[in-house]
């Protein structure tokens, strides 16, 4: 039978049976352990595994025939950014980079999307909520609210891949209890390390993933939740009016962003079930997707362009839930006021304070 | 027979006047000597009592210089005494013993400061008396204190023990020029006020710069969580082992008694 070498979670050195004490004792760091905690610790460290994320990607549909008919495809010869749109649509501007678009010709390929989630909110929602956006900033440059010269306001649907995934996590946590106690001579410090172990399985649905190149992730993502029970199959109708984005990204490729939030969230939960320590610390997780399939969705997104000083900032609101974003520059002289003004206010409190503490305990 | 009683009578008042000087500067010079004697009435101990033997020789011996300067300049005495164990109650009361018994003290009001160590449960006690009761109130001791009691927790005896000397003479001279008890630093307060300032000044900006961003990247996917679909199969909570530390309360209280005595105590 082969010998089965025990590590000891105190310190990985390999631990020994000591015959005096019938325990298990590391030789290098002295820790005593109970045959049967190591026994139960291994079965935890066998259970360790690589991650398993793989999708069954059949999002989309195949176009039938004629659907696309009234469907233009335009490009920005500046960016190559490409939208989609019917062909009732004027001269327009690239939503990317502002400058103008031409007609490429018929839209053809690409796949059909599974749902659409109509515009709620029209443009003067989003000039509103823009205002609403400059107000309170104490540090935005008052030029920037006064010059507020919006170049376009345009309504596009946005692709999204959609992913459901059943996430089976088996999860060791390294967790730690500490009790401190004191008598009249010594303060104690007491540490209890502890190994949880935690299998069992969690359900996700829509996490969405932006699937357009030009479409920056973490402005999309800033926008979210978008409400998918409002979401309809698609019609090409829901287009007209409105730009369309072509994915870039397949469902295969954007998996990896999904993933990754998937996986943080599993471990999340389940490190929620570990209560009553002082600290819990995620040491290994393994998770496995189960039944992970993917939908293709268009998502209404207001996009607002404007350029100041030579650069140029992006806002976009979730055409759904009106939830604005977008970064805003920052006022360097009025941050100087600020910064020397509140700094002088509190250091000269500060300094009087100091002085009438000094003049009470000592000067009078 | 006039003349020769003039002369006699000059003689007599001359050896009335001789005598009277030999008496009075006998007088003078043993009222001196019997002063001091007095004033300098040391203690039939030395200044340095290292019974516990934590000292080095040459320790022992740089300190009792060091001591025995500081005694004679600012005229109060000034005593270290290591001891293995003390027999009363109180480490402070033992101290108070040792220092009547042994007379330490300088002149007839006995001004001192004693420093008294016991090895065997770490305990130490200041006992001052007269002149340096008076110097040595809260603020004063509160100093002292951090003069020696972290070296001595650290083991290093030789140089704590310097460091309550010579804190001892700082205190004993700051007293005697009539100083406040700490003159108000006003480069330091200014330094700190402004650095609380800009900290604050820091934070209040970082706010308001921090709300012009409202861009960033979700880091998980919890609001996509399929209701009530979390299930955990298995748990289990494993006790590994447990690790203590300990670490010595620095404490201290403050005495005073019915003899005069004053001072603090506690351990290291």
């Amino acid at each position: 039978m082969a010998l089965h070498e025990y590590k000891c979670p105190c310190c990985d050195g390999a631990i020994e049976f000591d015959s005096e004490s019938q325990k298990m004792l590391c030789p290098y760091c002295g820790t005593e352990f109970d045959v049967e905690t190591l026994k139960s610790y291994d079965e935890d460290l066998k259970s360790d595994a690589a991650d398993n994320m793989e999708w069954e990607t059949e999002a989309g549909n195949e176009w039938t025939e004629g659907e696309t008919e009234g469907m233009r495809v335009y490009v920005c010869n500046t960016c190559a950014g490409q939208i989609v749109a019917d062909e009732t649509l004027a001269a327009t501007e690239c939503p990317y980079c502002g400058n103008p678009v031409v007609m490429m010709g018929q839209f053809k390929g690409d796949l059909k999307p599974d749902y659409v989630i109509p515009f709620k909110l029209d443009k003067k929602d989003a000039k509103k909520a823009l205002m609403n956006h400059f107000k309170g900033k104490r540090l935005l440059p008052k030029v920037f609210k006064d010059e507020n010269h919006i170049d376009e306001i345009k309504g596009i649907y946005v692709p999204f891949w959609l992913y459901d995934a059943d996430a089976n996590a088996t999860i060791r946590y390294r967790a730690t209890k500490v009790r401190a106690w004191s008598d009249s001579d010594y303060n104690y410090t007491q540490t209890s390390f502890y190994s949880i172990f935690r299998q069992g399985s969690i359900g996700f649905e829509n996490v969405p993933v932006d699937g357009s190149s030009k479409m920056p992730d973490d402005l999309m993502e800033s926008i979210e939740p978008f409400n998918i029970k409002e979401a309809v199959d698609f019609q090409t109708a829901y287009l007209s009016g409105y730009l369309a984005d072509r994915y870039d990204v397949n469902a295969t490729d954007s998996n990896v962003r999904a993933n990754q939030r998937i996986k943080r969230s599993t471990e999340n939960a389940f490190a929620k079930t570990v209560k009553g320590y002082t600290a819990v610390n995620p040491v290994q997780s393994s998770i496995n997707l189960q039944n992970g399939t993917s939908k293709y969705a268009l998502y209404p997104v207001w996009i607002l362009n404007t350029n100041w000083n030579g650069n140029k900032y992006t806002f976009a609101m979730n055409g759904q839930t009106g939830k604005f974003v977008g970064d805003l520059p920052v006022d360097k002289s009025a941050l100087k006021k600020w910064l020397f003004g509140i700094a002088g206010v509190v250091a000269a409190a500060c300094f009087g304070i100091s002085f009438l503490f000094w003049l009470i305990n000592w000067g009078l | 027979m006039r003349k020769y009683n003039d002369l006699k009578n000059k003689f007599v008042s001359l050896r009335f006047f001789v005598a009277f000087i030999l008496v009075a500067a006998s007088l003078i010079m043993f009222s001196t000597s019997y002063n001091g004697l007095a004033s300098y009435a040391k203690s039939n101990l030395l200044s340095v009592v290292d019974s516990a033997d934590i000292l080095s020789e040459s320790e022992e011996k740089e300190l009792l210089t060091l001591v025995n300067e500081i005694v004679e300049r600012q005229k109060v005495d000034v005593a270290i005494v290591t001891v293995e164990d003390f027999n009363t109650y109180e480490v402070w009361d033992a101290a108070e013993d040792f220092y009547q018994d042994n007379n330490y003290g300088y002149g007839d009001k006995k001004d001192g400061i004693m420093l008294y160590i016991s090895m065997a449960d770490r305990d130490w006690a200041i006992y001052t008396f007269g002149y340096a009761k008076e110097v040595f109130t809260d603020p004063p001791l509160d100093r002292l204190e951090e003069s020696f009691l972290d070296l001595l927790g650290q083991d290093k005896y030789f140089e704590g023990f310097k460091g309550f000397a010579k804190c001892v003479d700082e205190e004993i001279t700051d007293h005697k020029e009539g100083k406040p008890d700490k003159p108000f630093s006003f480069v330091f307060n200014l330094l700190i006020s402004l650095a609380i300032g800009f900290v604050v000044a820091f934070i209040v900006t970082n706010s308001m710069k921090a709300k012009l961003k409202s861009v960033k990247r979700q880091a998980a996917a919890t609001e996509y969580t399929k209701l009530g679909s979390m299930k955990v199969q298995q748990s289990r909570d494993v006790f590994l082992y447990t690790t203590t530390t300990k670490t010595a309360k620095p404490k201290s209280s403050n005495h005073s008694s019915s003899s005069g005595g004053g001072g603090r105590s506690g351990k290291f």
